[in-house]
């Protein structure tokens, strides 16, 4: 709707003022379109920077995982220092399939807790946390292509206590 | 359009002549905005270094801007048919140098005779066609130029990094090659001798002061982006160009065949079209450099993605061009300027308050609308202007006319780059961060580049914004034209 407004705008902004006959249409046209344009262009930039008619949401997903290796004292949760200041750690796991994957530390935050039992399943509790349409901003700004974007992940992990969590540095 | 029309005792075909000049200034235009994207793979083949690479944009366009204001001169002197073709002659010799140069230095020899004929096709063909139209008809004549010169520049990028892509950066000349040649056969039969001929000596001081001058601001402009406007060679070849083009201005007023006559500038509509195209210009070209940046380094397109992302601006250019220039005939072109400025304003102020994650699709739209009011803009500042310079020294306004956009499009582009390098520049992250944290940096380091695009686009707006503050001061065209017109032919006389 944003957009049909911006060209809808910008073609009866220029209809109205050049081919426009009679003084007082060509007046109320170009306010009228001219508003119409200015204001669908103000939606979108408020949009964009501030988010207008859209909302946070949080989706939850858990996931039983499995130790990316195995020690002699127990399956580990590998942890890759990205940086020298420890800010930056990509947690490496594997899924039921035996399938490696890492999180992405630029998008993500790790918090992992240990449980008393010894013999529990780990759990990846991933919460995915993004920008939403409402209903009337979903028919408002149809086309841009912006609904879930993505404000950041969180991921809990709990593990048994026999795991370690290991922080190596990435080279 | 009238089929067979008679100018200046010549009867011929006025579609196939306005044809060929517009078939002769899409490869022109295309091959001024080609090489940006072959430029790494070009530094890579020929094993040089960046700056000397960017040479081949900085010697093409400080040989036009020593080409166009001769084109006054030769115009007045020589028969238009042969001229024309002498340009297209040169292009074709330096689009087939480089595309078999087997060296930097041949390459830069093409491009640089490229130029040359460039820089007296790009004025000649406006008035040319401004010859073969009567002024009711006008508008609409440079409407069809503006499909070619808002067409151009937008192919011309994705063309280019698609040629390299695929292919060779030699078929960017390639392709061109056989397309000129067409137009150099063609024009053999279409193109006339429109324009009456004066023998007007040579003024070689001029043509001097005029090659030094135009030459060094240029050269100064183009150094400032990548220099810096501090360093020594930047300082002192604007301070150089400033005082020569003093100098020669001073002369042209004084001497009574001048090389570049400025009397069309006395006309004030004239003066406010040529101001007006200057901002449209300013405001455009700069842009088509810093946005395919921006969608380049902040969002990850490829060269040839982020120049499809701008083709729905082009193809806005192309259908609303010759709508605009029949507008300009029926109701003046201050109509169009005020509000085609007006769009373009409205059209470029979200820009400076893009993200990370502005959608794409809300970029290629107020894009479109940019190019929207640019159609409205560009041509009818120069239908603006050329109305109110008399016929008999349309060569030399077209000079003018041109040579004040090309020296327009060097400041706004050496302005927009150096100030984003600048604000850029200042807030970046401490280099150290990057070692402690390589993520934090890069946040930083895009939040910095924000910064830089943020203020070039605010820069943009100012441009089109003063063009509106222009736009409103031009005459409505019957009672202007008539009055410069006689004031000028009185004073010529």
């Amino acid at each position: 709707m944003i957009l049909f407004g911006i060209i809808l705008g910008v073609i009866g902004l220029f209809a109205s003022f050049v081919y426009g006959k009679k003084n007082s249409w060509r007046v109320v046209g170009t306010i009228v379109f001219g508003l119409l344009l200015i204001g669908s262009v103000t939606a979108i930039v408020g949009n964009d920077t501030h988010h207008w008619a859209m909302h946070r949401s949080t989706t939850q997903q858990q996931t039983v995982i499995k130790a990316s290796k195995q020690t002699r004292h127990g399956p580990l949760l590998l942890a890759v220092k990205l940086d020298r200041a420890g800010h930056d750690k990509a947690y490496v796991y594997k899924t039921s399939g035996n399938q490696t994957k890492h999180t992405n530390p630029e998008t993500t935050r790790v918090s992992v807790y240990q449980t008393d039992k010894a013999n529990s399943a780990a759990i990846m509790t991933t919460k995915r946390h993004e920008w939403q349409y409402s209903r009337l901003g979903k028919i408002m700004f149809a086309g841009l292509h912006n609904n879930h974007e993505l404000i950041y992940n969180s991921v809990n992990y709990n593990v048994p206590s026999t795991w370690s969590v290991l922080t190596v540095q990435h080279r | 359009m009238k089929n067979r029309i008679e100018v200046n005792g010549q009867t011929f075909s006025r579609t196939l002549f306005v044809l060929t000049l517009l078939i002769g200034t899409f490869c022109d235009m295309l091959n001024q905005t080609v090489m940006a994207v072959a430029q790494p793979k070009l530094m890579s083949t020929f094993s040089v270094s960046t700056a000397t690479i960017q040479w081949l944009t900085t010697g093409f366009l400080l040989v036009m801007g020593i080409m166009v204001p001769i084109t006054g001169w030769l115009t007045d002197r020589f028969n238009v048919k042969w001229l024309y073709i002498f340009s297209q002659l040169l292009f074709l010799t330096g689009t087939f140098l480089s595309f078999v140069a087997p060296s930097f230095g041949a390459l830069l020899a093409g491009r640089l005779i490229q130029a040359a004929g460039s820089g007296i096709a790009s004025p000649l063909t406006m008035t040319m066609l401004f010859a073969i139209f009567p002024p009711e008809k006008q508008g609409a004549a440079m409407g069809l130029m503006g499909i070619v010169f808002g067409l151009a520049p937008a192919i011309g990028p994705t063309f280019s990094g698609w040629m390299v892509d695929s292919f060779s950066w030699r078929y960017i000349f390639g392709l061109i090659l056989p397309i000129t040649m067409i137009v150099l056969v063609i024009s053999l039969w279409t193109i006339k001798n429109v324009i009456p001929q004066r023998k007007t000596p040579l003024d070689i001081l001029s043509v001097f002061e005029s090659t030094v001058g135009f030459g060094s601001l240029l050269y100064g402009f183009s150094a400032a982006g990548n220099d810096g406007w501090l360093s020594g060679n930047v300082v002192i070849a604007i301070l150089v160009g400033v005082a020569v083009i003093g100098f020669f201005g001073y002369r042209q007023l004084h001497i009574t065949d001048p090389l570049l006559n400025l009397t069309p500038f006395k006309a004030r509509n004239f003066t406010l079209g040529t101001l007006v195209g200057c901002g449209v210009m300013a405001a455009m070209i700069g842009f088509e450099i810093v946005l395919p940046m921006y969608l380049q380094i902040i969002r990850g397109l490829s060269a040839i993605d982020s120049g499809l992302s701008l083709l729905a601006g082009a193809l806005v250019t192309a259908l609303m061009s010759p709508i605009a220039g029949m507008a300009v005939d029926k109701y003046g072109a201050k109509r169009l300027l005020v509000i085609g400025m007006s769009i373009l304003t409205i059209g470029t102020v979200p820009f400076a308050f893009v993200t990370t994650h502005t959608s794409i699709v809300a970029i290629i739209v107020l894009y479109a609308v940019r190019t929207f009011g640019i159609s409205l803009s560009l041509m009818p500042a120069s239908t603006l202007a050329f109305a109110a310079a008399p016929m008999n020294l349309m060569g030399h306004a077209s000079a003018n006319n041109n040579v004040a956009r090309q020296i327009a499009s060097a400041v706004a582009t050496a302005v927009l780059v150096s100030v984003f390098a600048n604000v850029t520049k200042a807030n970046m992250p401490a280099k150290h961060l990057l070692n402690v944290d390589p993520l934090a940096y890069k946040h930083g380091a895009f939040d910095a580049l924000l910064s830089g695009y943020h203020v070039a686009f605010w820069l943009t707006a100012l441009m089109s914004l003063i063009g509106i503050g222009l736009a409103l001061l031009a005459q409505e065209r019957s009672a202007t034209e008539s009055v410069s017109d006689n004031t000028i032919a009185t004073e010529q006389a």
